[in-house]
């Protein structure tokens, strides 16, 4: 069967075939990267800050090494440390396929990117909230947790928004060696097959997609900040 | 309450903060800590608070040694001491509610009992209505008063206050003084404040201590302190204010305190016995602990009238010293308060 593309445009199979399919594999790794990047990557600013000269327990050493590790991911661009990865990413999800394997180096790019994000935020808060707190006899962990996190978590939930819509960016990279989602999608059907409606719609969804991950950010920013 | 003997600090890079400093501080007393910024008073609070450990010499705070306990010891006895800071440092995340029960969750009292010192407290600063509001939906009195609360809040024997007023308008200050001072009234609690506006000395202190380079340059009781006229602290407490001092030479300067059993206006008075002449260049007449403390810078013709001036003045028990417009010039340049707000 061939059908000319004039005949199929804005009736392509590939959009009740292959379009939600892809959403859905997009939505998946957003999740799942922003879970690993949150969870690793807070405790990685927290002690970027901790260990730093500004910190509670400053340790030259420790910071330096630290630093290098977190600016060495940062330093790589994402498609390369993306072919870079293929081997630890096979270890981890058995394959370097489709948007399980992406997940992976996209949490490795980002967390670092996060963390460095996290350890700013931390650093803003003003040292006189901190030295009003020791004066009532209060613990580092408490410190740490009660006061500088909390005070920081508009700033560091305005970050992980940054990220996360830095990573939606991201998925289409990984489309180009065969990765999942709508950036797949808009690489094999709209840019290898031509076809300009499947183009529009990937770059649609991945539009309203940032959208909504900036909106919902913001949301929880302004519900959270009381300064 | 407070004892410091021979308190030194070195600060790493070799410079002096603090250099055998010994001071007294009796219970229940507001004692006013003064000196020029760089004259070691902020040194002297991060000491006190235990937040800088001493290089030599004993801080006692309620007979617990500050300047050797640490770790838990230090925590504890940092509970004797509240905190009040200039720029209040409420966390913007709590409401005032939540930041006056903070040192009571580090502490570790119930939730019970916490919302129950919590209202104590709201009401003791006047913010019962403003509990639910956030630092950034109050006022700086507000602010302050939220502090002021929490400082409080763990029941400390010293308040322990670092410019508190220096951030606030005239009008503030005065309503935040006034209720440190009902503070002190009401819970016996000693009190210390470190400033640099004299206003905040004359209105609250009963004892002042003034802080040059490190040392404590003079100590005592309010009175005594303005008592002695010529003393550059007298100066700086009871100051004139600026005067054109063109075309004129010789000047008298006349102090009085009701400590003479007289009033400022005896001063005119005696001139006017004498038929001398009252020029005036500039006049302060303050009135401390009910009594009327004055000094007046007088204008004399030459050094015989200016003889005869000050020679009238003695005889009302008033210092009076002879001095040219000059010397009286470099003493005004040599002032360090700045309270422009406050005339």
């Amino acid at each position: 069967m061939i059908l000319s593309a004039d005949e199929l445009f804005w009736n392509n199979p590939v959009f009740h075939d292959r379009l939600w399919e892809a959403t859905g594999e997009t939505v998946l790794m957003m999740i799942f990267t922003t879970l690993a990047v949150a969870i690793i990557g807070l405790p990685l600013g927290i002690l970027l800050h901790a260990t730093s000269a500004k910190g509670l327990t400053p340790q030259a050493g420790v910071y330096r090494v630290l630093s290098l590790i977190v600016d060495f991911g940062r330093s790589i661009p994402f498609i390369i440390l993306m072919i870079a990865l293929i081997p630890f990413t096979r270890f981890v999800v058995g394959s370097a396929l489709g948007w399980q394997a992406t997940v992976v180096p996209l949490a490795v790019g980002a967390i670092p990117f996060f963390a460095r994000l996290v350890q700013n935020a931390l650093r803003e808060i003003d040292a006189g909230k901190i030295e009003a707190v020791q004066m009532m006899g209060a613990s580092k962990r408490h410190i740490t947790l009660h006061v500088l996190v909390r005070e920081a978590l508009p700033a560091i939930v305005g970050a992980l928004t940054v990220t996360v819509v830095t990573l939606i960016g991201y998925t289409a990279m990984a489309g180009t060696i065969g990765g999942g989602g709508l950036g797949a999608l808009a690489i094999d059907y709209g840019y290898r097959r031509y076809q300009s409606d499947t183009m529009i719609a990937c770059i649609v969804l991945l539009v309203a997609f940032v959208a909504l991950v900036q909106w919902a950010g913001d949301t929880v920013v302004k519900k959270i900040d009381h300064r | 309450m407070i004892e410091l003997r021979d308190v030194t600090k070195v600060h790493a890079g070799g410079i002096t903060a603090l250099a055998n400093v010994s001071l007294s501080i009796a219970a229940g007393e507001i004692h006013g800590i003064v000196g020029r910024s760089g004259a070691g008073k902020s040194t002297l609070i991060r000491c006190l608070t235990g937040l800088e450990p001493v290089t030599s010499g004993r801080i006692e705070i309620d007979e617990t040694d500050i300047g050797a306990a640490r770790g838990s010891d230090l925590a504890r006895a940092r509970r004797k001491i509240g905190m009040v800071f200039q720029h209040v440092n409420l966390l913007d995340s709590r409401t005032a509610e939540q930041n006056i029960s903070h040192p009571l969750e580090i502490a570790g009292v119930s939730a019970k009992q916490r919302t129950h010192r919590v209202s104590e407290l709201l009401e003791l600063v006047g913010l019962t209505e403003r509990r639910h509001s956030y630092p950034a939906q109050l006022s700086g009195g507000q602010k302050q008063r939220v502090g002021i609360a929490r400082a409080l809040a763990a029941e400390p024997r010293v308040l322990l206050c670092d410019e508190p007023t220096s951030a606030l308008d005239s009008a503030t200050t005065r309503q935040i003084l006034e209720l440190i001072r009902s503070l002190r009234d009401r819970l016996g609690i000693t009190v210390v404040i470190i400033t640099h506006e004299m206003s905040v000395v004359r209105e609250i202190c009963d004892a002042v201590s003034l802080l040059e380079d490190g040392r404590v340059a003079r100590t005592g009781a309010l009175l005594d302190v303005i008592n002695d006229a010529g003393s550059t602290l007298s100066r700086d407490l009871i100051a004139l204010p600026p005067a054109a001092l063109d075309g004129v030479e010789t000047l008298v300067e006349a102090f009085l305190t009701g400590a003479s059993g007289h009033d400022v206006g005896a001063l005119f008075a005696a001139l006017e016995r004498e038929q001398l002449p009252a020029r005036i260049a500039a006049g302060t007449i303050e009135t401390m602990h009910g009594q009327q403390v004055g000094r007046l810078r007088l204008i004399a013709h030459d050094a015989v009238e200016a003889e005869k001036i000050a020679t009238a003045l003695r005889r009302v028990g008033a210092t009076a010293e002879i001095t040219t417009a000059e010397a009286a010039q470099r003493a005004d340049d040599e002032r360090f308060d700045e309270e422009g707000h406050d005339a």
